[in-house]
């Protein structure tokens, strides 16, 4: 927005009010929203959690710091949104990631899918799902193949904090699978069995997987707030689940042979990392559709895809890859999604 | 118990800004008449008026001193007794180099609310003339000649008429002094527009529920009559634009590039009622307007009538200003235009004089925009702000007018909201005059 402002008058021109409204205030809101799954990532995978979240965000900051310099945009720390990449990345990872991991994936996620596209704005895709799929691609094995039991049952069974928080990013302790994966190799019977389909488990996040996806009940809490404030809307978040609900209730029996309308719904809906992607990913403003018709369109194909990837793709989870893909059809979506405008309607019909 | 009123908005969007209606207790005063009037012959929409005195002349009150020229085009009247001293060129807020005539006061003044004219036996074509030669605009802002609005295109029937009180702006409140004040005279004007358009079936009065008073008083002179309805309107702005006030009210649409007259309905805001009134009862020109004057700090805020052409420093000696301010607004702080000089006149547009305090200063920042979408959200007409700021930005102003460049009202809305504060409204009426230069050209 630079050439024609000159033109476009500051000051002189109506509007002369405005509202309270900022970027920062905006950015910030999403960061508070973030911090109660922070602390369910500490509760259940321990010191690992701090660990990356620490990284991840003095990385974070410094790569901003360095890329708003040199592209002389100044100062840009401050406006939160590079706070909110750092946190959603490192919630994006599992509790072993070892450092390296989190310092790239979060510099790619910054300095080329933010930065080299122009900063604030005009990222094509969401920077933290940019990173995660990065990694993903650079380091599977470390991202997609390590997972760790939480730390609860040993704190329970009266280990402290510190020493349980080394023992489940052990080799010996890593072996354990998300409930997706198991569900992706072994079925629905044995995810059971190992005590994945205990739904109160799921909600409050007592589950192996990503550090911040966990727990639906602090990513909901978050949402809370965010819809409280006006900074986020309803669609995208409650379609986006809904469509991946109804879907996995038609076709998740498939794979395993039930036929049609076997699925478990709810089991979906709280593993993996489809609230934190649903609630705080696929509907950054960046990245998603303008228009309410474009987002429930946007919402709808997010549900498909992550279905169809969880259920009968190679990878266990589809979230990330949805978002991705998705991401780069707004422009597209943001061209055929509008609004009606006034006056438009009747002059159709006659 | 009472049955409870039912409440008209308009369907989507809009914004509820502080309303900051300071003077709306305040009733209307008379300003007192300055030695020297400017008066600009460019004080309505369309072509200006011929100036028809010369320096030197002796004017009386309300002798017509500019003719209207072209189809779309009002009277302009002098607004005081006196001596023409100038004819010069200057600038009003929206026209470049236009005349002025300036009068130095002298002489006698009339009472022109004596004797009453009888209108109940002329024909529709007389009434369309007295408002015509009283010089009557839309004095809601847009000053749009109203004698070209009482004679709607042939083959448009008009059965609505729909009267704007909503008075929507932030801190306006002469429209709400008006349908208090003079609600009598805006009754029988509205008998006088029937009788110029006797196919009027229906006839609202809108007014926003912040004015529960004008709400009030306006139920009980309308009790028991079925022919004129109050409708309360939900304090949002911008109720009262002309489109969004016919969406409330009768739910349809004025369609694209139309007028409201399409889908037979007539808006008139309430000060416009009066002068009609005035200038068929009493064949008074339009020579005087309501202002509302005030801004946090003014030392005497209120609601003053001022005669047209009275610079703005003598509103200022007489009713002082603000120690420190942010900008002086002729109109609304939503759609009103900063006044860049103190000598510039109120002229027939000019429904307040706002000053705003420095806390309110619109900072306009190079901040990138982050879609949030909340432009979409509060877009009364359902454009995407961002949208066609950024293609007017690029000059690509084709596909800007595709996708409705020229269905913008420039409520400013959008701008009022943007958290990236990115002057939308600005950037989009820019690719407005873009299209419109670059088309000029082609066809040369």
């Amino acid at each position: 927005m630079a050439k024609a402002k000159g033109k476009a008058g500051a000051g002189l021109f109506s509007p002369h009010i405005h509202s309270p409204l900022s970027v920062e205030k905006v950015m910030w809101d999403v960061v508070i929203a973030l911090i109660p799954a922070g602390i369910a990532s500490v509760y259940f995978f321990g010191a690992n959690s701090l660990r990356i979240i620490g990284i991840s965000l003095v990385t974070a900051l410094l790569t901003e710091l360095v890329m708003g310099l040199m592209t002389k945009r100044g100062i840009t720390i401050f406006d939160g949104s590079v706070v909110i990449t750092a946190l959603l990345y490192a919630y994006n990872l599992p509790p072993s990631a070892p450092w390296f991991v989190v310092v790239f994936g979060v510099i790619f996620a910054v300095a080329f899918v933010k930065w080299a596209f122009g900063g604030l704005g005009y990222n094509f895709m969401n920077p933290a799902i940019g990173g995660r799929l990065f990694v993903m691609i650079a380091w599977s094995g470390f991202v997609t193949g390590h997972w760790s039991p939480t730390i609860r049952s040993l704190v329970n069974q009266g280990v402290d904090f510190w020493q349980a928080s080394r023992m489940i990013v052990s080799p010996e302790m890593i072996t354990s699978a998300t409930p997706l994966s198991v569900l992706k190799v072994d079925g629905i019977a044995s995810a059971s069995t190992q005590g994945f389909t205990n739904y109160w488990n799921l909600f409050i996040g007592n589950v192996p997987g990503c550090i911040g996806e966990t727990s639906a009940l602090a990513i909901l809490i978050g949402v809370v707030y965010l819809l409280i404030r006006k900074v986020i809307t309803w669609e995208v978040p409650v379609i986006y689940i809904g469509t991946v609900a109804l879907l996995s209730w038609i076709l998740g029996g498939l794979p395993a042979g039930a036929g049609f309308f076997a699925g478990d719904p709810l089991f979906h809906i709280l593993s993996g990392g489809l609230m934190l992607g649903a609630c705080f990913m696929a509907n950054d403003s960046v990245t998603s559709p303008l228009s309410f018709s474009g987002n429930v369109f946007y919402a709808v194909m997010l549900g498909i895809l992550t279905t169809l990837i969880r259920l009968f793709g190679g990878y266990p989870e589809g979230v990330a890859l949805s978002i991705g893909l998705m991401n780069v059809f707004v422009p597209l979506i943001d061209r055929y999604f509008r609004p009606t405008i006034y006056g438009y309607r009747r002059s159709r019909v006659k | 118990m009472e049955k409870k009123q039912k409440v008209f908005t308009f369907r989507r969007g809009g914004i509820h800004p502080h309303e900051n209606k300071l003077t709306a207790m305040l009733s209307i005063v008379n300003a007192d008449i300055p030695p020297l009037v400017r008066i600009p012959m460019a004080q309505h929409l369309g072509s200006p008026a011929k100036v028809l005195v010369n320096v030197g002349d002796e004017v009386v009150e309300g002798q017509r001193i500019g003719e209207a020229t072209g189809m779309i085009s009002a009277h302009i009247h002098a607004s005081v007794s006196g001596v023409v001293t100038a004819i010069e060129k200057a600038n009003t807020l929206t026209a470049k180099q236009v005349d002025f005539v300036v009068i130095k006061t002298g002489g006698s003044f009339r009472n022109w609310m004596g004797e009453k004219f009888a209108w109940e036996n002329l024909s529709s074509q007389q009434l369309v003339d007295l408002v015509r030669e009283a010089g009557v605009v839309g004095l809601g802002g847009a000053t749009f000649p109203t004698h070209v609005k009482l004679t709607p295109p042939p083959g448009k029937v008009i059965e609505t008429l729909i009267l704007n009180g909503a008075e929507c702006e932030p801190y306006l409140t002469i429209d709400h002094r008006m349908l208090l004040e003079k609600s009598t005279e805006i009754l029988v004007a509205i008998e006088i527009v029937k009788k110029i358009l006797p196919t009027i079936k229906k006839v609202y009065v809108g007014i926003e529920t912040n004015k529960a008073d004008a709400v009030e008083h306006w139920l009980q002179l309308v009790a028991g009559r079925s022919d004129i309805k109050v409708a309360p309107l939900r304090t949002r702005y911008p109720q009262g634009g002309e489109k969004q006030l016919i969406q409330a009210i009768t739910g349809k649409e004025v369609p694209t590039k139309g007028l409201p007259a399409d889908i037979g309905v007539l808006v008139e805001n309430v000060s416009t009622m009066n002068a009609i009134y005035e200038a068929v009862v009493y064949y008074k020109p339009l020579i005087e307007r309501g202002v509302t004057y005030t801004g946090e700090g003014v030392p005497h805020p209120g609601n003053y009538k001022v005669r047209l052409g009275t610079p703005i420093s003598h509103l200022i000696e007489s009713y002082g200003k603000p120690a420190r301010y942010a900008a002086m607004i002729s109109g609304g702080p939503m759609m009103g235009l900063e006044i860049p000089d103190e000598n510039m006149p109120v002229i027939k547009s000019t429904s307040g004089i706002v000053f705003l305090s420095p806390k309110e200063d619109y900072q306009v920042e190079d901040r990138p925009c982050i879609r949030c979408a909340k432009c979409l959200a509060v877009c009364p007409i359902g454009l995407m702000p961002t949208e066609l700021a950024k293609l007017s930005d690029n000059f690509l102003v084709e596909e800007a007018a595709s996708i409705g460049l020229f269905d913008c009202i420039e409520c400013g809305a959008c701008a009022y909201i943007c958290p990236s504060k990115i002057p939308l409204v600005g950037l989009i009426r820019y690719g407005k005059e873009f299209y419109k230069r670059k088309q000029a050209q082609l066809k040369k």
